[in-house]
């Protein structure tokens, strides 16, 4: 099989990477990169778990090869933070928005899409976003709840939600 | 085998429905994506991915219907790597671009060692899973136009049955679009998906509205007309006989809406 080296900037960190052509990014992730905060649920697509920032955008890694991300910026939940939790990690942590855990990092980076592009969504909005993130636990009041939390602590004092629920 | 946003491609891989020795990474050819055009007229690359064409302001303003219909494809993360093209050569009876871009009067750019050919959507088709393509072709653009062009006013809409608002592939799909001149009707297009091989158009439909006004009773017979014409089999998501009803109703629905535009216009 023919190897592929790749460069690719995962978390901030350029990389230099050795891929098999039929490899996922999902699987470079984590078995190539050690990166396993995120999750396979379903592998084709359909349940968000493995949802990560291909530069800066959310989508399926389990949909993505490996050598798709060649020259491209990978963000997953390691990434999110530094020293301290991400604003939305923290809002999930606040507004009991965990249960098994299994959907959250899928959920939270998709989240974090969101606000980026749009700081001040409406609940409708956060659920068209979240729409393709399952929680089988069906925690979506707690986790809607906390993207919306999320987005007002991230805007600060006088970004008030431009419209009341 | 050339790979586009690979939502399909690289889930069949995994698990085995297809076999590909080589794929071709399409989005590293430039001038393969993005949307230009104007009011009446314009065209996407293939490689443009379904939430460029859900956000953008073009599309939007002049091409509601693709927007609209490609909101109800997968999720955010999907949308983000489908393309248009992919989703055309897929050719998935089901769709969603597929009949809002027929009723655009969409053509197909092909290019490959023999040159360049531009078809008509409507030939594209040729099966479930099946395309004119050849295997040495790659699709590179999808040109629109507004039937009756910028001058004729204009409505439209899209209506798709399925079983949840996002992530679900339609059971059944309708797009209708109409130009009008006051309140009489000078161009019609209407297409169905999912219920057929391929999505098509019904000329039977868009013959009865031409040159008429529409009005309740009218859109009662259009409606029936398409049910007619409709060829639909029973699957793991609906019967046969239920998406025939379902046809009807979605184009009643869907000329209903046109209706209550225009006559919110006069």
């Amino acid at each position: 099989v023919n190897e592929l080296a790749i460069r690719a900037t995962v978390n901030g960190q350029a990389h230099k990477i050795i891929v098999l052509p039929g490899m996922t990014l999902l699987e470079l992730l984590r078995d190539g990169l050690n990166l396993t905060g995120t999750k396979e649920g379903c592998g084709a697509g359909d349940c968000g778990a493995c949802t990560i920032l291909l530069d800066g955008r959310p989508v399926n890694s389990c949909l993505v090869l490996a050598a798709e991300a060649d020259g491209r910026s990978v963000t997953t939940i390691e990434g999110l933070g530094g020293d301290s939790l991400h604003p939305v990690q923290k809002a999930f942590v606040r507004n009991a928005a965990v249960q098994c855990g299994f959907c959250s990092p899928g959920m939270i980076m998709t989240a974090v899409a969101l606000l980026a592009e749009n700081p001040d969504p409406t609940e409708s909005e956060v659920k068209t976003a979240i729409a393709g993130n399952l929680c089988r636990c069906s925690g979506y009041t707690k986790i809607i709840e906390a993207v919306l939390d999320a987005a007002c602590e991230m805007r600060g004092p006088g970004g008030r939600a431009s419209h009341e629920e | 085998v050339p790979l586009a946003g690979g939502t399909d491609i690289i889930r069949s891989l995994s698990n085995g429905r297809a076999v590909a020795r080589v794929l071709i990474d399409l989005k590293r050819i430039p001038g393969l994506s993005g949307i230009e055009g104007t009011y009446s007229r314009f065209s996407i690359g293939a490689m443009t991915t379904i939430h460029e064409i859900c956000t953008s302001p073009l599309v939007k303003k002049a091409f509601p219907l693709l927007s609209e219909a490609g909101m109800w494809l997968g999720s955010w993360q999907v949308r983000n790597r489908a393309t248009t093209g992919g989703n055309l050569c897929n050719a998935s009876p089901a769709a969603e671009l597929a009949c809002p871009l027929l009723v655009y009067d969409a053509e197909v750019t092909l290019e490959g060692p023999a040159g360049l050919r531009v078809m008509p959507l409507t030939g594209f088709f040729t099966g479930p899973g099946q395309t004119a393509r050849r295997h040495s072709e790659i699709l590179t653009s999808i040109t629109c136009r507004r039937p009756g062009g910028a001058e004729a006013g204009h409505a439209g809409a899209y209506e798709r049955l399925g079983p949840r608002s996002a992530m679900d592939i339609s059971i059944v799909n309708v797009a209708v679009n109409l130009g009008f001149e006051g309140v009489s009707c000078i161009g019609a297009r209407v297409a169905l998906g999912a219920v057929g091989p391929v999505p098509f158009r019904v000329p039977e439909a868009e013959a009865l509205l031409l040159g008429h006004n529409l009005d309740p009773r009218l859109i009662r017979q259009v409606s029936l007309v398409a049910q007619k014409a409709a060829r639909p089999i029973t699957d793991i998501r609906a019967s046969a006989a239920y998406r025939s009803d379902m046809v009807r109703a979605l184009v009643d629905r869907a000329l209903s809406r046109v209706l209550k535009k225009v006559s919110r216009c006069e």
